[in-house]
């Protein structure tokens, strides 16, 4: 009788609906396996995963965050990539210029020539360290390496 | 006591490092990787955080 419809003629119903175990389908349950599987791992170790959030989040908070071997702990902290290679000086970034230029202090009297350099041409900098680090003495930087290596006048 | 970490450094250029920071006191660290590249930290408490240039100081 189709008047006498039960809950199990709705279930059927609704299996009847859902498509055969085609190609399109078989994809589409294998892009979505991944994105549930990760759902039902986050579900099960929420816990755990709550917890590494919330201590990630304190270390942040804190900035006692570890780079390699070395940790970073203070707001005054701070790090400065370098460039190692053989880049000729006019083609090279400042990170570049930076590293010509500690590897120029490694030889003979080259820290010492620097020093001279940056009392003669930039006397404003407080120290070698400021010269060799503050952003705005870039241009003066990568002009001391001329100077030292030999590839102009100042 | 302020840290600066300077990363992708040469062997001569942590040479230079050494040779210029412990003349003033700093500690210095080198770790080297497999690639011959070296970490280097620097600890020392006149060192400062350097941001984005505000002001040009440059003289030409």
């Amino acid at each position: 009788m189709s008047g006498d419809r039960t809950a199990f003629d709705g279930i059927g119903d609704a299996m009847r609906a859902i498509p055969g175990p085609t190609d399109a389908w078989a994809e589409i349950v294998g892009h979505l396996a991944w994105p549930v599987t990760l759902l039902i791992l986050v579900f099960a170790f929420r816990t755990e995963v709550g917890r590494a959030a919330g201590s990630l989040a304190k270390r942040f908070g804190s900035g006692d965050i570890k780079l390699g071997a070395f940790s970073l702990s203070g707001p005054e902290d701070s790090v400065k990539p370098l460039v190692a290679g053989s880049v000729p000086a006019s083609e090279v970034g400042d990170d570049a210029v930076t590293e010509r230029l500690f590897e120029t202090m490694a030889v003979g009297n080259g820290l010492e020539r620097l020093t001279e350099w940056v009392r003669a041409f930039a006397p404003e900098a407080a120290s070698l360290e400021v010269f060799l680090n503050d952003p705005n003495y870039a241009t003066l930087r990568l002009r001391a390496l001329r100077a030292l290596e030999g590839d102009g006048d100042a | 006591m302020p840290k600066r970490i300077y990363t992708n450094v040469s062997p001569k250029a942590v040479v230079g490092m050494r040779r210029y920071y412990e003349s003033i006191g700093a500690k210095v660290r080198a770790v080297f990787g497999p690639d011959g590249e070296a970490m280097v930290s620097v600890s020392h408490p006149s060192l400062r955080r350097y941001d984005e240039p505000s002001v040009s100081t440059e003289a030409a």
